[in-house]
């Protein structure tokens, strides 16, 4: 069982994530934008990230790069989940070192499958 | 596909401007063109939505596939649809706040007691989205027996939708049958996850 931040602008996303995570057992904690996120990260220190990149205020990859230079972040799974497929947001990603990408839609056994690899 | 294309348009002269068809899953969006954007709706919805400030709009249609109800598992689909046509928006710069809807769809095209859940289904996931996300819903013309000819002005936000009753509306549902087939029956995609 593990502690995962679900990072979504999108409120049924982020509910359709939770529902998904808690049925298989992992603690979930939620934040609605990347400024939310690097203020749950601190305070949860989760076993992993799950985060949309469009976003308002700060958008996931803005996250992923603040995070990583936070202690917490360092050496943390944090994958993108999205509806972007744009190369160059891509090799932007792993610039900032995020972990992974994952294609929306949304299909919880990959989403599982990969948390149970990471995490 | 995430990428929706845009179509070769056909000119309507009633409405003195070019016509993009939008068909079952898939989206698309105009910006600042004098053009429209026309779907055929059976017991799928299309919402429209546009920001007025930028002048960008466009409208989805899509449908829930069965087994599921509109908060289970089979939302992910009608969920992914809104995303992606949102997300065009956003993408050009427009607050989710300054957003305005309208819905349309969700007939009980094929009179039976399966599609009748299938379009009430579509309709209550879509008016609930939209109140989730604290979108405007500016007009909605959803439910009924017949199917719709939808065509959405994104510049103006003007809709104008023709009731479509006979032959027209059994090709509308089965247009839409083919759709859900299509999500039932998709592979994995097996590229969906890429490690760094």
């Amino acid at each position: 069982m593990s502690l995962i931040l679900a990072v979504d602008d999108t409120r049924a996303l982020r509910n359709m994530l939770v529902s998904c995570l808690r049925g298989a057992g992992h603690e979930v904690i939620e934040a609605a934008d990347g400024q939310e996120a690097l203020s749950q990260l601190r305070k949860h220190r989760p076993d992993m990230v799950i985060t949309d990149l469009n976003m308002p205020v700060m958008n996931g990859l803005d996250f992923i790069e603040n995070a990583r230079a936070a202690p917490e972040g360092r050496t943390l799974p944090m994958v993108l989940l999205t509806t972007e497929t744009a190369p160059e947001l891509k090799q932007r990603a792993r610039e900032v070192k995020a972990t992974g990408w994952i294609a929306k839609p949304f299909d919880p056994d990959q989403i599982l499958g990969l948390v149970e690899q990471l995490a | 596909m995430t990428q929706a294309l845009k179509t070769h348009p056909y000119f309507d002269a009633r409405i003195g401007m070019p016509v993009h068809t939008v068909l079952p899953g898939d989206h698309l969006v105009l910006q600042n063109e004098d053009a429209a954007i026309m779907t055929l709706l059976g017991s799928c919805v299309a919402a429209c939505i546009r920001d007025p400030l930028s002048g960008a709009g466009g409208l989805n249609h899509f449908l829930l596939p069965d087994g599921g109800s509109g908060t289970g598992a089979s939302a992910r689909y009608g969920v992914h649809a809104m995303e992606l046509l949102i997300n065009a928006l956003l993408r050009r710069g427009s607050a989710r706040g300054d957003l305005e809807a309208k819905v349309f769809g969700g007939g009980n095209v094929m009179d039976t007691a399966a599609t009748n859940t299938i379009g009430a289904r579509n309709a209550e996931f879509v008016r609930r989205f939209l109140k989730d996300e604290g979108i405007k819903l500016v007009a909605e013309d959803l439910g009924g027996s017949h199917a719709r000819r939808v065509v959405y002005i994104p510049k103006t936000g003007r809709t104008r939708v023709q009731v479509i009753a006979g032959a027209g509306a059994r090709r509308a549902g089965e247009a839409e049958r083919s759709l859900e087939r299509q999500i039932s029956q998709r592979p994995r995609k097996p590229q969906a996850i890429e490690l760094f």
